[in-house]
């Protein structure tokens, strides 16, 4: 008697479709995830030599930069590590120009050690890689986004670039109050000539519209300066009458008492933000106690 | 110090330092085993300037450049012994070139690229570069991705002032050549990871220009034995 094989509950399952890309590589999942983990973790290949030649001798190739040569920057300066930028700026001062790498000026030549500024002193081998203090912001600028990277998807493939922007020039960058300053300061030219309060407040008009057309806004404060009437001779505070004769009034210092303030509302209600103050300053007398001692 | 400031000219000093290194550097190639005469390793202050000095007393560092030719007893230490593959092996030296950097401001990839084509277009096959100035990091880059068929050293003016290897406590170091490696580790039953190490960055290391895995026997005197040898291999 002839009986049809067994049925079999299970769901039917397709058949295999050939080897799968894991089992061709010969490595078990977990393996393969590693792999994959640390190829994430892959240290960049170092810039060529080449790309650093490119870079530093004669570039860029005309002043103005040409969009050309801001593209070809942009292009390989993601590829940089921040020490390896340092490197160009020094290779661009090996040829005598200046650090930042969209500059031909020739860089500058302080002589000595340090040299004085009104911003402070600075060595003048930092000052002389660049040709002026401007390009000296726009090279760091660049430095500062290297170092602290942040990405942006290229492609289809998904990767992921360092993303790079040039420091524009000054008019457009940089605290608000230095652009007010610079955009009275075009109209200013025009005026200077004329004198007289006429002349001032059409000068300040055109600024403010200048500011208004350049969308920006500017939140300004009234400030009014006004002398205080002094009606008696000063006279030096005394004990008596500083707090009415109070008997702690050898604790006060010119006329106050040093915590008197938090006194008030610890007696009150007991949570206070001078509490802080309490703890801090027993901790100093005992520190300044053990001054001195070995 | 009195004699460098006192006769007036402002070069002097610089000259001097110049002659030093100058010097040092001759005896540095002789004693790797080139041959070089003996005036030229002596050569007097004087006649130092008479030869390398302009008019006005400055240095001329571009004519300060020479070669040297191994001597034999160095071609016989550096050739391989022969193998049945390779009956007649060539030696791995060859004639060396010294050139005095005349750039006084920062050396780039530029100079030494300029450097490297001199070397391996008249086929020395090791060049030693003495600046006055450190390279840069890139410069020194290229220094070493060209190692591979010339043998590019650089050398700083100021650490050539003096002949390390004349100091009191500087022993002997002689370095060995293969055969006598071979014989070595098979006295001793060592493998080459079992000697002490000298670091290929080490000031002898880079007077004698020792390359990885070159083994140098140090010879102390000892107070007990008499003399004292000890061998380095460089890492």
């Amino acid at each position: 008697m002839a009986t049809d094989p067994p049925k079999s509950i299970l769901k039917k399952q397709p058949p295999p479709s050939g080897p799968s890309a894991l089992e061709l590589t010969g490595l078990t999942r977990a393996q393969a995830t590693q792999l994959l983990s640390l190829s994430k973790t892959e240290l960049k290949p170092p810039i060529p030599i080449s790309t650093f030649e490119l870079l530093s001798a004669s570039f860029p190739s005309c002043t103005p930069p040409s969009p050309s040569d801001i593209s070809l920057l942009l292009s390989h300066l993601p590829n940089f590590s921040p020490s390896e930028y340092l490197d160009l700026i020094d290779e661009r001062n090996c040829l005598n120009q200046c650090g930042y790498a969209l500059c031909s000026n020739p860089r500058r030549n302080f002589p000595g050690k340090v040299k004085i500024r009104p911003s402070g002193v600075a060595k003048t081998a930092d000052l002389n890689k660049w040709c002026s203090d401007d390009c000296a912001l726009k090279g760091m600028y660049i430095h500062v986004q290297l170092e602290h990277p942040s990405y942006e998807w290229v492609g289809d493939k998904g990767e992921m670039k360092v993303k790079i922007r040039l420091r524009e020039d000054n008019d457009s960058k940089g605290p608000v109050e230095d652009q007010r300053k610079k955009v009275v300061g075009l109209s200013l030219d025009d005026d200077m000539d004329k004198k007289g309060d006429e002349a001032h407040e059409k000068k300040q008009q055109a600024g403010k519209l200048a500011v208004e057309r350049n969308g920006m806004s500017v939140d300004r404060v009234e400030v009014s300066i006004g002398e205080k009437e002094i009606t008696q001779p000063p006279t030096a505070p005394t004990f008596s009458s500083a707090q009415g004769g109070q008997s702690d009034a050898h604790l006060m210092v010119e006329g106050y008492k040093i915590g008197s303030r938090g006194k008030k509302p610890k007696n009150t209600d007991g949570e206070s933000d001078d509490d802080e103050d309490d703890d801090f300053i027993p901790s100093i007398r005992i520190e300044a106690l053990n001054y001195g001692k070995p | 110090m009195a004699d460098d400031f006192g006769s007036g000219n402002i070069h002097d000093k610089e000259v001097s330092r110049l002659w030093r290194a100058w010097r040092t550097i001759h005896e540095m190639v002789a004693d790797r085993g080139y041959e070089l005469a003996e005036d030229e390793i002596k050569m007097s202050l004087e006649a130092f300037k008479q030869k390398f000095t302009n008019g006005d007393g400055s240095p001329n560092r571009s004519i300060m450049s020479f070669s040297a030719r191994p001597s034999t007893t160095m071609i016989k230490k550096f050739t391989p012994p022969p193998t049945p593959s390779n009956p007649d092996p060539a030696p791995e030296c060859g004639t060396i070139w010294v050139e005095f950097c005349p750039e006084k401001s920062s050396i780039g990839i530029s100079v030494m690229k300029k450097f490297v084509e001199h070397c391996s277009s008249n086929g020395y096959k090791a060049g030693i570069l003495v600046t006055a100035v450190a390279l840069s990091a890139q410069a020194r880059k290229v220094m070493t991705v060209t190692s591979q068929y010339t043998l590019i050293e650089c050398f700083l003016e100021e650490d050539l002032l003096v002949n390390i290897t004349h100091h009191d406590l500087v022993p002997t170091h002689i370095l060995l050549s293969r055969e006598e490696k071979m014989a070595l580790l098979k006295r001793y039953r060592l493998k080459e990871t079992q000697l002490p190490r000298i670091l290929q960055k080490d000031p002898i290391a880079r007077y004698l220009g020792l390359k990885r895995g070159q083994v140098v026997k140090i010879v102390r005197i000892s107070e007990t034995a008499g003399r004292y040898a000890s061998y380095r291999l460089c890492v």
